[in-house]
């Protein structure tokens, strides 16, 4: 995997996306095939150890102890990082909170905050230290737009400094900020490129007909009558430009397409 | 640059304010001294972190302790008297030494040192200061212009403090033979 | 005497080193009586470095406090982040602290009222305690942010370690102080549960190398309880506790100990202790 940039995994829920981010996240054995970062094979130690000092991870349904403050969750996750020294350390988890929009929220409870921001601490936590490898399993989940818009923004200033690998089931998320796409079907990668290059896979393929069409893979209804469908052409059919999601469509639902990388 | 003179009396308002848990007070009396006494920790103590974190005791235990200020003295003086202090925790810390209780001497209270420090760098004795060894002018320096016992003295010179008492005589001594 | 002009320029010597310590000695002194000079020597430390100390304070005035349980490990010399990393579970709260002196200082009232006999009951539940306290210290059943905790550097093994060393300490001191209030006449053998508790708690730990840590507590208590039943109808309520069983303990809790340290890779991934 390439250092740097926004890497965007996809793929149908139970498609194996947690499974593969926990993996990266060192939290789990993969099943089959080795996980190194940064040439660190994280099967052994001492080697496991140091890739860890440089992977922050977001699990996708993060919990805290309810009873515990904001800040004492992330202040507890950034000496288990290391940061030894209390001052210090309690300025980076103030660095963490701010990047998150939490300050004003440190001292409450975890039982007293709404799931997204729940799921924001978790963020922040993952921020601690400025890792090298960010891993963030649905950092989009349970946000509004406005929110979306500005975690985008956040993804795209992280992904100069480092590998941001970001697992979502929203293609235009995906389009928006990726220098690379995954996508995971059943547990099988089946898809390794460029945004663009997942886009041309639906070039030629994507039609817009007035009769509801009977070969195609996935069609549905366009607000003005017409139906737009990804596969063969329909009769009467005319082409029109593929968006990622429908490369991304074309790939999921065709069982034979090869495994790419 | 210097726009009009900060005058001990501001600093005793804000001294109060803070008293009250005031923390914008706490942040103006932070700008006023924070750069000089950086500077003047530096002199003593080379390493920018343990100046840093030394800085940042001293004003905490001056939110602490704003109540216990006593209307003698400077403000300037006495937040001085902390920083040194808090300097030499830091050195202790990083080269761990038996702790003990530190006798907390006011540096307002002119010891003979001081006397002769005032005389010597004010006065017509200037050369006979610059012309002792540098580090019979630490010993002067920490204890006659800081204010510091020999004991402390000992721990922010990273000497033992016997080498600080004899220090001193020796200094007392070369600048007391130029004396007129 | 003569006050120091003020000289810019000699300021930023001051403030940048490079003043012999003689020259240096006549800023001081002007700086402690001019709050001028202090102002213009202040002027060449950045501001940036200013502004970073000054949000260090500003956060470390809003950081909670620190626990209780965690000032008192503090002041037995811990780290303070070693302190933490001890003190973040749920077992070492005052509902843990309570439970675990109550179950002491009853078992040993209990005891204490009739003759010495009967203590037995006080020594064979005793150990269960810190059994119990370690089932609760560490893994994913008790800290909701296990996987996140599995992905830092910081060692499971060694986080789990320490609880179970914070755990079996608050049990002795416990039961110590249950001993002193409740039986001071009873003499030594009131200490006498704790190489066992020590040989349940290793082998609790590794059994949890295998099953989840619940499990494990709940098989080495069912374990102990049925030995001590049988023994104790067998013979004497006492023999389990006596100079011949001490050393089985001991070795056990040796053997219990190799097991674990050799098996101590499991704690480093999640879906241990489940």
């Amino acid at each position: 995997m390439p250092l740097g940039g926004v890497v965007t995994v996809l793929g149908p829920n139970g498609a194996g996306k947690t499974t593969l981010l926990r993996s990266l996240a060192t939290v789990q054995k993969p099943s089959s095939g080795a996980i190194h970062i940064d040439g660190l094979d994280v099967s052994i130690e001492p080697d496991r150890t140091e890739a860890r000092r440089r992977i922050g991870y977001l699990p996708q349904d993060p919990e805290f102890a309810p009873r515990a403050t904001v800040f004492d969750v992330v202040d507890y996750l950034a000496i288990c990082k290391e940061h030894r020294d209390r001052r210090r350390r309690h300025l980076e988890v103030r660095r963490v909170l701010d990047a998150v929009e939490m300050t004003d929220r440190a001292g409450d409870r975890i039982a007293s905050l709404s799931g997204g921001m729940v799921r924001r601490v978790a963020l922040a936590q993952a921020l601690l230290g400025s890792p090298r490898l960010l891993v963030l399993d649905e950092p989009a989940a349970g946000l509004d737009p406005d929110q979306r818009l500005r975690l985008r923004d956040m993804l795209s200033t992280l992904g100069e400094r480092a590998t941001v690998v970001v697992s979502t089931h929203l293609t235009d998320e995906a389009a928006a900020v990726s220098s690379a796409v995954l996508v995971v079907d059943g547990g099988v990668l089946r898809f390794h490129g460029s945004p663009a290059q997942l886009t041309s896979r639906a070039q030629g393929h994507v039609w817009v007909s007035a009769q509801p069409p009977v070969v195609a893979r996935r069609t549905w209804r366009l607000p003005d009558g017409s139906h737009r469908c990804i596969g063969d052409p329909p009769p009467d059919a005319h082409l029109v430009t593929p968006t990622m999601e429908d490369g991304y469509l074309m790939l999921v639902s065709d069982p034979a397409a090869a495994v790419a990388a | 640059m210097v726009e009009q003179e900060w005058t001990d009396a501001d600093d005793q308002a804000l001294l109060a304010r803070i008293a009250r848990g005031d923390r914008a007070a706490l942040e103006t009396l932070y700008r006023v001294h924070a750069g000089w006494v950086t500077a003047r920790l530096s002199r003593r103590c080379g390493e920018a972190e343990l100046v840093d974190t030394a800085l940042q005791d001293t004003f905490l235990a001056v939110w602490k302790s704003a109540k216990k200020y006593k209307r003698e003295g400077d403000v300037g003086a006495w937040i001085w008297g902390i920083a040194v202090r808090r300097l030499i925790d830091q050195m202790r810390k990083r080269k761990p030494t038996p702790m003990d209780v530190l006798p907390l001497r006011t540096t307002s209270t002119a010891s003979a040192e001081q006397e002769l420090m005032d005389v010597a760098v004010g006065g017509e004795l200037g050369a006979a200061f610059a012309d002792l060894e540098p580090e019979l002018q630490q010993v002067l320096v920490a204890t006659a212009v800081d204010g510091l016992s020999t004991k402390e003295a000992a721990d922010l010179l990273g000497i033992p403090q016997g080498t600080v008492k004899t220090r001193l005589m020796r200094a007392r001594e070369r600048m007391r033979a130029t004396l007129p | 005497m003569t006050d120091l002009p003020l000289d810019p320029q000699l300021a930023q010597r001051y403030a940048t080193g490079q003043l012999s310590t003689a020259e240096a000695v006549q800023v001081e002194q002007a700086m402690d009586r001019s709050g001028q000079w202090r102002a213009l020597v202040g002027t060449h430390v950045p501001a940036e470095r200013l502004d970073l100390n000054f949000m260090a304070i500003a956060v470390e005035l809003d950081a909670p406090k620190r626990g209780r349980v965690e000032r008192v490990m503090v002041r037995l010399g811990l780290d303070e982040h070693v302190a933490r990393l001890m003190a973040a579970t749920p077992v070492l709260r005052r509902s843990w602290y309570l439970a675990s002196f109550l179950v002491l200082f009853f078992g040993l009232a209990a005891a204490g009222t009739e003759n010495t006999g009967s203590i037995g009951f006080f020594l064979a539940v005793a150990p269960i305690v810190p059994v119990l306290g370690v089932a609760l210290a560490y893994g994913p059943a008790v800290d909701p942010a296990h996987d996140m905790t599995v992905a830092t550097p910081v060692s499971g093994f060694r986080l789990l370690l320490l609880r179970s060393v914070a755990v079996l300490a608050t049990s002795v001191v416990f039961g110590g102080v249950a001993a002193v209030i409740v039986a001071p006449d009873h003499g030594l053998e009131v200490l006498a549960w704790m190489l066992p508790a020590l040989a349940l708690t290793a082998a609790t730990l590794a059994l949890a190398t295998v099953v989840p840590t619940r499990s494990a507590a709940g098989v080495t208590i069912g374990v102990w309880l049925v030995v001590v039943t049988i023994v104790g109808q067998a013979a004497t309520d006492l023999t389990l506790f006596g100079g011949i069983a001490q050393p089985i303990y001991l070795a056990l809790a040796v053997i219990a100990g190799i097991v674990v340290v050799m098996r101590r890779e499991v704690f480093e991934v999640a879906g241990v202790g489940a």
